[in-house]
């Protein structure tokens, strides 16, 4: 699968020229990501599984009109993104207490895990978990974006849907809070 | 890389950096000795590199596991939708399903817990990535072997003959504990023929998991199965065999008998061939059901509802001698028995029922030998695209 590495420009040209060995390579490159990142929006898998069928089947359907990328992993990210959100905005149309616009995006991060694990955890780390809490949907989507999925800013904003300046700012203000909270636990000691 | 681009950075700037959280988060020699470098050059830096590091760190997520299994499932859909030309609506079934799914959780909950020991001994064993069988002893050692068709033999000395005398394991002593079962995983593609301490002789299709203790101790014989198996009992008036799957306990003194319970099937099927058995649901409120020979009883999981039949026995156990023999059998049934037994993806049109395969199979041929057979019998189009079986109409 290394081949996607060197040069996404390439294997997705001969994608939309025909290739199947490409296509099943894009499929088990990313797929496992999709989901991964699906599962941070909702806990009903059928959902997320249809919307990475949905994306795929499509990719194969159209692969003559699609146009060229250099990143394919965010082209997926996108299109993954918006086919299982509308899917939750339907879902939701039915459930009448919850009229928001809002998403959910539930993370947990690596470190709340060991919290998990030893209950006595240091009170340094219940400090960072308590400022992690505070971070919107919207912040937590980008960071892991950003983080997780190593995308630049560019990226995240194109993705997201918003403009560059604004997501820049999203992840500024969740770096600067939880800046905050480390030098605190620095000046406790 | 510019030390000098980082002079003047603050705690933040440092964590919004590319360059330096692909270093904290995946450091590699060239990048440690560019930061060890920048450190020392500048010390003032140590603390704020230390927070970034600290808030670049948090944020990494625990990623939960997905089945590489599914994602090929996913993959073999949308293989077949295209194929077909159309996307079939999955969600709105699935829907349906789910109203069902949520009334078999409720009856779950009359399950008796009589194997909470270990809570593995019946997950599905295509699961499991490795494509090599495998026998794990009680103590956690690991043994592998990826012939066919292996024989593995347990002794009454507590020793584990693997095809014969290619591996000898002597169990540890100091560690037995007589509940401790040891597991035989037979993946997809391979199968075994297992003899047990008491003389037990087990033959294990593709696909199954046997769970059993290394000496039978207690009361009763009991192992634990999921998948499929044949049994064939050492009579023990004494102490009845016990085989328990998922949703059925089937007790029996000493015969000869077949079990079908894979995860992915809608009914676990028990055949008896001689002898006498008897079975039960694992819920408190469950009856005994009497099997008499040449009787096959399948237990629907959604239902709960036992059904009868006598079927012609040498179809039932066929696969135990390499072969497999259908009676009008329905066309995804036998595509299914053949995708387990191969281990190779098979992905059948929709509405393929309608159309029986009547006929015997020689699994010793290779699959495309053995398609190309039902292919010609039933009229059916078989074409290999990309790695996976395509059948239609």
């Amino acid at each position: 699968m290394k081949i996607l590495k060197q040069n996404e420009g390439d294997a997705w040209f001969m994608f939309r020229n025909g290739d199947n060995s490409m296509f099943s390579a894009i499929y088990s490159e990313y797929s496992r990501k999709l989901y991964q990142y699906g599962l941070k929006f909702t806990r009903n898998r059928i959902l997320i599984e249809d919307s990475i069928q949905d994306l795929f089947f499509e990719l194969l359907k159209n692969r003559k009109t699609i146009g060229p990328t250099d990143n394919i992993l965010r082209y997926l990210l996108k299109s993954f993104r918006n086919k299982l959100l509308r899917r939750l905005k339907q879902e939701q149309r039915y459930d009448l207490k919850n009229e928001s616009e809002e998403y959910a995006f539930e993370v947990l991060y690596s470190f709340e895990h060991e919290l998990i694990l030893h209950e006595e955890a240091d009170f340094n780390l219940k400090v960072l978990r308590k400022s992690m809490l505070c971070l919107t949907p919207r912040q937590k989507e980008a960071i892991y974006l950003k983080y997780t999925n190593g995308l630049k800013y560019e990226e995240v904003s194109e993705i997201m849907e918003m403009n560059l300046e604004s997501c820049r700012n999203l992840i500024c203000r969740a770096i600067k809070a939880l800046r905050e909270a480390v030098e605190g636990m620095r000046h406790k000691i | 890389m510019n030390t000098e681009k980082y002079t003047s950075c603050t705690t933040d700037e440092f964590a919004l950096d590319k360059a330096f959280s692909d270093w904290v988060l995946s450091p590699g020699r060239e990048t440690d000795e560019f930061w060890a470098e920048f450190l020392q050059k500048h010390p003032e830096k140590k603390s704020q590199i230390k927070d970034a590091a600290i808030i670049v760190k948090a944020f990494q997520p625990v990623e939960e596991e997905v089945p590489s299994d599914r994602l090929e499932e996913i993959l073999g859909e949308i293989l077949r939708d295209t194929h077909s030309g159309r996307r079939r609506l999955v969600y709105s079934v699935l829907k349906v399903a789910a109203v069902s799914i949520a009334v078999l959780g409720i009856s779950g909950l009359l399950i008796l817990r009589n194997s909470h020991r270990d809570p593995d001994l019946f997950t599905h064993v295509s699961d499991e990535k490795s494509e090599q069988g495998r026998v794990v002893l009680s103590d956690g050692s690991t043994y592998t072997f990826d012939t066919e068709q292996t024989t593995i033999k347990q002794t009454d000395a507590g020793k584990i003959l693997i095809n014969q005398d290619t591996v000898e394991v002597a169990a540890n002593p100091m560690k037995s504990n007589p509940d401790a079962l040891n597991q035989i995983i037979i993946p997809y593609g391979l199968r075994s023929e297992v003899t047990l301490s008491d003389g037990t002789h087990i033959w294990l299709n593709s696909g199954s998991k046997l769970s059993y203790p290394a000496e039978f101790t207690g009361k009763t014989r009991e192992v634990y199965l999921s998948g499929e198996a044949f049994f064939d009992v050492e009579s023990d008036t004494e102490k009845a065999f016990h085989v328990i799957t998922r949703d059925i306990r089937i007790a029996v003194l000493g015969t000869r008998f077949n079990v079908t319970s894979y995860e992915e099937d809608a009914g676990i099927q028990t055949v008896l061939l001689t002898g006498k058995v008897n079975i039960r649901k694992n819920t408190i409120l469950a009856r005994n059901e009497e099997i008499l020979p040449g009787e096959r009883v399948v237990l629907n999981r959604e239902s709960g509802a036992f059904v009868r039949d006598r079927p012609d026995l040498q179809y039932v156990t066929s696969w135990v001698y390499g072969y497999l023999i259908f009676e009008k059998e329905p066309t995804p049934t036998v595509f299914k028995k053949l995708e387990r037994y191969y281990n190779q993806p098979i992905i059948t049109e929709e509405g393929l029922s309608q159309i029986t395969f009547s006929g015997k199979l020689d699994l010793k041929e290779n699959l495309n030998e053995v398609l190309e057979i039902i292919a010609f019998a039933s009229s059916l189009t078989i074409t290999l695209d990309n790695g996976h079986y395509f059948v239609k109409q």
